[in-house]
């Protein structure tokens, strides 16, 4: 009989200080909310700069992929002596890796396949990236057809 | 729902939506300068003016296309600009790319 009664107060005793810990957990809790509220908004801020530097460094890497492939086909038509408008291949392929908005950092001009080597830099919007620059690499080559411009 | 949620929702939406947006922007710079770089490749290719410009409209219809120098010979520089009015939730943007291909042999 004692011992049960022991038992029941000391649960009892457990109970209530299980809760009224819960309760001054939640009094000190108030506010806390604000707090969070006003830590997402650097952290939203961080989101958006990261999102917009990514998408400056995948446009960059479009950019030299596709002045590569051009480039690369604009070398393999200048090896072509029908038809380079009096440029070499290197200079051809400087030429047009130039106009697509990369600059040409290697050509392997001197057979068939042409490879050529673009490099583009990140526009970067926040400046976080400026000194990433990405390359690609474009290969081509010449295929003989009897009339390619008539289907 | 406490008062600091009913606050933060908003800009959690914001958020939400200008990621999104910017997704959607990302593609389209993305899908601009591949269309306009196969319409280059296309242009040097060819002589015909409607195809050049049907690589671009096939996929993106309200794109403005221009293909410079309208006439090309072997060895030209042929140089093809996409414009794309995109509109986003603040404001309207135009995206632009741009391609480059010099005209192969035996094109006029």
């Amino acid at each position: 009989m004692t011992v049960a009664l022991l038992c029941r107060r000391g649960a009892d005793e457990h109970g209530s200080g299980a809760v009224a810990a819960l309760r001054r957990r939640g009094g000190d809790q108030h506010g806390s909310g604000a707090v969070a509220a006003l830590s997402l908004i650097p952290v939203a801020l961080m989101v958006v700069v990261l999102a917009f530097e990514a998408l400056a460094m995948v446009a960059a890497a479009a950019t030299a992929s596709g002045a590569a492939d051009l480039a690369a086909l604009a070398a393999a038509g200048a090896m072509d002596p029908g038809g380079s408008g009096g440029a070499s291949p290197g200079d051809a392929a400087a030429r047009i890796a130039t106009a697509n908005g990369a600059t040409l950092v290697s050509c392997d001009c001197d057979g068939l396949p042409v490879v050529v080597v673009a490099r583009a830099a990140v526009d970067s919007p926040f400046g976080l990236a400026d000194t990433i620059v990405v390359s690609r690499t474009g290969r081509a080559t010449l295929v003989a057809v009897d009339s390619p411009l008539e289907d | 729902m406490s008062v600091e949620f009913v606050l933060v929702l908003p800009m959690v939406a914001m958020l939400l939506v200008g990621v999104l947006q910017l997704v959607g922007l990302a593609r389209d710079v993305l899908v601009v300068q591949d269309l306009a770089r196969q319409a280059a490749r296309v242009a040097a290719t060819t002589g015909d003016h409607v195809e050049v410009v049907g690589i671009v409209t096939g996929r993106l219809p309200d794109a403005r296309v221009s293909v410079a120098p309208p006439w090309r010979a072997s060895g030209d520089q042929v140089v093809v600009t996409v414009h794309l009015d995109v509109d986003l939730a603040i404001r309207g943007l135009t995206v632009t790319g741009r391609g480059a291909a010099m005209v192969e042999p035996g094109v006029s």
